[in-house]
């Protein structure tokens, strides 16, 4: 249905004609989202109209003309997956585009408050000029800062040391589906927004929880995220032109790939890690995608040199980078590493050893800025196969090792890429007790065998997820968590109650959370 | 249809937006951290390279048709390349070459901009894009004793370009470039008013025939002259000689083409320029698009996709990527180098990933508010390294930005390269 014109007038008067389009060739850039779901289709529903807000002002008056005239919303920053499509006819799209400033950067109390359209590479840069870094999501540091914090499980290589999305946010500024604006943490007491629990109302668990409500509840204006120290240069030091980009790595610093004979050792060593507080980024080798793929420049480049058997990462492996402020302390975190290894029957993979190998990882560790590469240069796109979950690390481990046998087959049906790697994925967080599995592969974006065979994969992967503890996942979305929810606390029952009482109008997009209506 | 050819490419869009930004790994602040002058002064996301291949795929499907929008996003991009150097860096797709396909296929279809259509008609009548006489184009050269190669035999070209030939204020510079290369002992001709536009600007344009017409006479005139070698002062041209004329004419272009900064600095490095008066002063330089990212040699290539461990993509045989990765980008700096006194200070955003003057694509003409916005992002961005005055190495680019000082009112200096190289000499 087409926006009436009268809509169409308020809203113009609202943000200026400029900033406002209902032009077919506007709105598919905002239905076709190819991430997390080619297997569903391109192109998902058009929005009615797409609107440019420039402040939390505006984006109150159009979320109360929405809840006044019966229209639907979803805010969309950086707008990278198929979570942020448009799913409900009646739609108004909020771009955020517009509000992109860094409001605030707090080095003593070490946060930064962000508008959404400010990405993960500019925090980062802006904050290593001052000792300080921030955790950068495994999507990309293309993506929102805000958004992820906000909304969404935000799980990334520096996990191990700066924790999830989640344990990130502070105070942050949220405009409720029913227009009222709600400023959340320390915020909402006129504290500042140094804490995401208070003093002031404390409704992290409401307003994202672990997994964020993916624009299905509200929209979030401003918000502070958690900076941590950065014992690095103040500015990393890029060689090379593109593609081959690389840069050193700093004195106190160690990176390597450690391999391991088991999933349990490998586990064994990662609680060990955690538990010795000595790692500052860490994740399986995979990507998700071939991890040396994040070394080569051209898919023809990664092709030749794998024939000729490089890149053979080991299948239960990670990526490891120690990070000291001195030399006594570099000594002990060498110390340690070498005795977990000892401990748990690990070695370093030589390979991973070479110049530039160590170069270019150690960069896209640090700053996730090879992620589209290794995740969807070689066949044009990846899925996680149905099993995304955070859980224990203990249990990561048991869904690696079915995700495995799950590759495998997969493989020998031709439906994935088969480069004779493992590219499923995980992080440890919170001291290593927990983790973030995903278990990725790369498929062919435009081959219909192995996009239905992706579909296939995907599907037993859930279903397997219901049977497992593997189920908190951000990739199981909309009302279809209900089938999840017996194995876990009924959770799908909480949301539809949150939901309903802070959307009573359901004007916000429910696809990433959840909707409000009864089965 | 051409941009068929391309649908592979679009349907692997992931929507990731690094198009959008430089190249991740070189963000260095949050003030220039984006690259598409587009997408960041219209900010729907149609406006970015992955907004046009969204509305590219959805005209082939038949989701849309031709709208005055569809004809704004395409039309308001400068074609200066700094998407595809960050696509590419992490992928291996073909967004500037569907931009210009569409371009072309926009103008095959009678979808046309007004503004353009009016340069496009001077060129028809003039041969050149500034809507001059063809009778004056040569005027620039009054004076000077200099070859001219319809009459006269020489072994180096010198291709002034429309820009050059037809601004008078930007006269100066290029008449330089000739008396240094003449200094240095070069056998240097021109074509004064007998020489054409290169088509370059109207390939960008999407006028693809009226670029084959303009290249082809020039390689016929050059054939006749005997030359093997051009030389230019104008980045477009450049490019339009170096990459375009080998891509669209193959084999029969087959000439050996450098740009006045190429030939200059391997003149200094020669010892047949020396350079001894001291300019002091902290300058930066702006890497112009077609010299830089754009001037990459073009490497002929026919092939296909295959799949290689089942579900992986490569090229038979593999292609030759222009990925930035080898743009002209240490000669014009080694030169500013070789001037004595000369600090260079360089921006955050450079070579291939370096934003753009704001002129290209036809913008300058159909869009100048648009045009100047992009060179004032582009002037705050060389005012914030301190320097004193901006360098380059392009016609449009000291123009545009010229322009944009004019109207702001700012201090900042714009030199092109050849003026502080000539006060040194």
């Amino acid at each position: 249905m087409a926006l009436s014109r009268d809509v169409y007038r308020e809203l113009e008067d609202i943000l200026g004609p400029e900033n406002i389009s209902e032009d077919p060739a506007i709105l598919d850039g905002y239905a076709f989202q190819p991430l997390g779901g080619v297997h569903l289709g391109r192109y998902f529903t058009r929005p009615e109209a797409v609107v440019l807000p420039g402040s939390t002002e505006d984006v109150q008056t159009i979320i109360k003309l929405c809840n006044r005239r019966g229209l639907k919303s979803k805010a969309f920053s950086t707008g990278y997956g198929s979570h942020n499509a448009v799913r409900e006819e009646d739609t108004i799209l909020l771009d955020m585009r517009k509000m992109n400033r860094i409001l605030e950067l707090d080095e003593k109390n070490m946060y930064i408050v962000c508008e959404p359209y400010v990405s993960f590479a500019q925090v980062q840069a802006e904050v290593m000029k001052r000792g300080l870094c921030c955790h950068v999501i495994a999507a990309g540091s293309q993506t929102s800062f805000l958004a992820s914090h906000t909304s969404m499980h935000g799980n990334n290589i520096l996990s191990i040391s700066h924790g999830y999305s989640g344990r990130n946010l502070f105070g942050a500024e949220w405009v409720l589906p029913s227009g009222e604006v709600l400023r959340v943490g320390s915020l909402g007491s006129g504290a500042g927004w140094f804490s995401g629990d208070g003093p002031g109302p404390s409704l992290r668990g409401i307003l994202r929880g672990v997994l964020g409500a993916q624009g299905g509840l509200g929209v979030f204006t401003k918000c502070a995220g958690h900076l941590h120290p950065w014992p690095g240069p103040k500015e990393l030091l890029v060689k090379g032109v593109s593609p081959y980009y690389e840069t050193e790595i700093p004195p106190f610093f160690e990176y390597h790939i450690c391999e391991f004979p088991s999933w349990e050792q490998y586990g064994k060593a990662i609680n060990k890690i955690g538990e010795a507080g000595i790692g500052y980024a860490l994740h399986k080798t995979g990507g998700p995608g071939s991890h040396g793929t994040c070394l080569t420049g051209s898919n023809n480049e990664y092709y030749e040199k794998r024939k000729k058997g490089a890149f053979g990462v080991p299948w239960k492996s990670f990526s490891l980078v120690l990070a000291a402020h001195s030399q006594a302390e570099h000594e002990y975190q060498v110390k340690t590493l070498n005795k977990i290894l000892e401990e748990t029957d690990g070695e370093i993979w030589q390979e991973g050893e070479e110049p530039d190998w160590k170069n270019r990882d150690y960069l896209t560790m640090i700053r996730a800025c090879f992620i589209p590469r290794l995740a969807f240069r070689a066949g044009g796109t990846f899925a996680v196969d149905g099993v995304v979950a955070m859980d224990t690390t203990a249990h990561t481990m048991e869904a690696l090792k079915w995700d495995e046998s799950h590759r495998n087959k997969y493989a020998e049906k031709g439906v994935i890429m088969d480069d004779g790697t493992l590219n499923s994925w995980m992080v440890p967080c919170e001291g290593s007790h927990f983790a973030v599995v995903e278990a990725g592969h790369v498929f062919n974006s435009i081959d219909e065998k192995s996009i239905g065979g992706m579909g296939q994969m995907v599907h037993e992967g859930r279903e397997k997820c219901a049977e497992t503890p593997f189920n908190l996942s951000w990739a199981i979305q909309g009302d279809e968590v209900k089938k999840y929810g017996p194995s876990c606390s009924n959770y799908p029952h909480w949301m539809r109650k949150i939901k309903k009482a802070f959307d009573p109008n359901n004007i916000s997009d429910p696809w990433g959370y959840i909707s409000a209506e009864e089965e | 249809m051409t941009l068929k050819k391309y649908e592979n490419d679009m349907l692997r869009c992931s929507r990731c937006s690094e198009c959008k930004w430089i190249p991740l790994a070189q963000i260095k602040s949050w003030r220039f951290a984006q690259v598409c002058p587009s997408i960041s002064r219209y900010n729907f996301h149609a406006y970015s390279a992955g907004g046009r291949l969204i509305m590219g795929l959805s005209m082939l499907t038949g989701r849309i048709d031709y709208t005055d929008s569809f004809l704004d996003i395409l039309y308001r991009c400068q074609m200066c390349g700094a998407c595809d150097v960050s696509c590419k860096s992490n992928k291996d797709m073909e967004p500037f070459a569907i931009n210009q396909e569409l371009k072309i296929k926009a103008v095959e279809d009678g979808q046309l901009h007004p503004v353009h259509m009016m340069v496009i008609d001077g060129l028809r009548k003039e041969d050149n894009m500034m809507m001059g006489k063809k009778s004056e184009r040569g005027n620039w050269a009054d004076g000077l004793d200099v070859k001219n190669i319809t009459q006269d035999k020489a072994e180096v070209y010198f291709h002034t370009g429309c820009r050059y030939s037809f601004d008078e204020e930007l006269w100066p510079q290029v008449r330089a470039a000739v008396n240094i290369l003449k200094k240095a002992g070069v056998d240097i001709g021109i074509a004064g008013k007998d020489e054409n536009c290169c088509g370059g600007r109207a390939y960008e344009l999407g006028y693809a025939g009226e670029f084959t017409k303009y290249a082809e006479n020039n390689i016929e005139m050059l054939k006749s002259a005997g030359i093997t070698t051009v030389v230019t002062s104008c980045a477009d041209c450049y490019h339009a000689f170096k990459v375009l004329y080998p891509k669209i004419l193959g084999t029969k272009s087959n000439l050996k083409v450098l740009h006045i900064t190429e030939y200059l600095d391997q003149l200094i490095k020669e010892g047949k320029l020396k350079l001894t008066r001291k300019i002091p002063m902290a300058v930066t330089y702006h890497d112009p698009c077609h010299l830089g990212r754009m001037g990459e040699t073009f490497v002929p290539w026919e092939g296909e996709e295959k799949k290689v461990f089942s579900q992986m993509y490569i090229y038979d045989p593999p292609k030759p990527w222009r990925k930035g990765t080898k743009g002209i980008y240490e000669p014009p700096r080694d030169v500013i180098n070789s001037i004595p006194g000369l600090e260079l200070v360089e921006m955050e955003r450079i070579k291939e990933y370096a934003w753009c003057c704001g002129a290209g694509g036809g913008v300058i003409d159909a869009y100048p508010d648009f045009a100047t916005w992009t060179a004032l992002e582009r002037i705050e961005e060389a005012k914030a390294t301190g320097a004193e005055a901006m360098i380059t190495a392009c016609p449009w680019c000291k123009r545009n930005f010229t322009d944009a000082i004019k109207e702001s009112g700012d201090k900042l200096k714009i030199y092109d390269i050849v003026e502080l190289l000539e006060q040194s000499i």
